[in-house]
């Protein structure tokens, strides 16, 4: 039910009452109803919260994520037993058949490296090199293609010589904007009663959402389109609640008019049912707007 | 879109009082904000959310009074002119997406 991100930049305490959220601030006191709310950011480690609230919003399917003391997302709740979840749920993840995980993967894999094609194709940088290594695609990326069109991707959509593993401003823009992301994913793959942990092509034995790292891949380049349309020196506050903002981004996703956190949401129920051999394809077609503007953001309820 | 609930319940014997108290109690933790005495208003996202939320009120109601809904779209809401006073400065009371506190 909930559609709305709160952040919680300042010192704060917040509490549950009568199925609302209370966040108690030095200035005022704001009271959010729990259903309304879909992913709880606190950005600071000045924050408080109460045991009670943490419960509730877990029963509520909100996505709780805390942050560091330098304001980056460290840690998310993930619901211990959702109450969709059942044995022959599990069952049929550990059971997913190896076609439909390469097919899977392949779809969105392509649709990744288109995004990245538009995105460069909008900063009117040459995608030359992009759409040769794109044409390259086999069933289940064998090739790998995904890693070389990333190595090529960020260098020419930044200044040459970028990587995406110094600490630049840049990078912890993006690095910030991938784990919002990661996280709405994750709350979505929840919701749907699978395990995060289980992928179809990330198998990391430390990343608890690899599942949720193989379904985010085509909506990166967002992030990334954003990013590069600011000058980032350093990444303020302002940056990144601009960031979170970016779930309510106006785009099409599959023939339809929608915004980002919807997407995501129809994107992630296809994909599960499309490997529980519920659908026969997952589509992932996202086409992107002129330009992302404040105006676009936030308009409509 | 904004679901707005306007009531007037007897308040003569302690019973009425009660019935009163519980209905106003019920209608904040279904998320209402009060915008002035007896009108409360809770944003909805769709029309069905709308119509779900009034469902759910009609399971609480007080037996006796007048208790009138009204749906308008945000836009509605938002041209409301406001001859004397402001408008209340409340999260419950914005339709944003992302609310940073």
């Amino acid at each position: 039910m909930g559609w709305r991100s709160i952040v919680v930049t300042q010192h704060a305490k917040i509490s549950y009452s009568g199925r609302r959220i209370i966040v108690q601030t030095n200035q005022n006191i704001n009271e959010i109803p729990i259903d309304d709310i879909e992913v709880l950011l606190i950005s600071t480690t000045q924050a408080v919260i109460t045991a009670r609230a943490v419960s509730e919003l877990a029963r509520a399917a909100v996505k709780v994520i805390f942050s560091d003391d330098t304001g980056e997302p460290v840690c998310e709740t993930v619901d211990y037993l959702p109450n969709n979840r059942s044995v022959s749920l599990l069952q049929q993840q550990f059971n997913w058949d190896v076609t439909r995980k390469e097919m899977l993967w392949t779809w969105l894999v392509t649709a990744k490296i288109q995004m990245q094609i538009t995105v460069l194709q909008k900063q009117q940088i040459d995608t030359s090199e992009l759409d040769y290594e794109f044409h390259k695609i086999e069933v289940n990326d064998i090739s790998n293609r995904e890693a070389v069109v990333a190595r090529k991707y960020f260098p020419l959509l930044f200044e040459t010589g970028f990587e995406r593993r110094n600490f630049q401003p840049a990078n912890a823009a993006l690095n910030y904007g991938y784990s919002i992301l990661l996280s709405f994913i994750n709350r979505n793959i929840v919701a749907t009663g699978c395990l995060t942990q289980l992928g179809i092509h990330h198998h990391n034995d430390e990343n608890q959402f690899n599942l949720g790292s193989d379904l985010m891949e085509p909506f990166r380049p967002i992030i990334d389109w954003w990013v590069s349309e600011q000058d980032i020196s350093e990444l303020t506050p302002e940056i990144k609640i601009q960031l979170v903002d970016l779930l309510n981004l106006e785009l099409k996703f599959n023939g339809k008019n929608t915004i980002l956190r919807n997407a995501l949401k129809n994107h992630v129920t296809n994909c599960v049912s499309y490997l529980n051999g519920e659908r026969e394809t997952a589509k992932v077609e996202v086409e992107l707007g002129d330009e992302i503007s404040d105006h676009a953001l936030n308009r409509n309820v | 879109m904004r679901l707005i609930v306007m009531f007037d319940l007897p308040v003569d014997t302690s019973e009425d009082k009660r019935n009163y108290r519980k209905f106003r109690k019920e209608l904040i933790n279904e998320g209402f904000l009060m915008i002035q005495y007896s009108v409360y208003a809770r944003v909805c996202v769709t029309k069905q959310s709308a119509q779900f939320t009034e469902n759910r009120i009609k399971t609480f109601l007080p037996p006796r009074g007048l208790i009138q809904t009204l749906t308008v779209t945000e836009k509605q809401y938002n041209s409301m002119h406001f001859l004397v006073g402001d408008q209340k400065d409340d999260v419950r009371n914005t339709s944003d997406r992302t609310v940073v506190i």
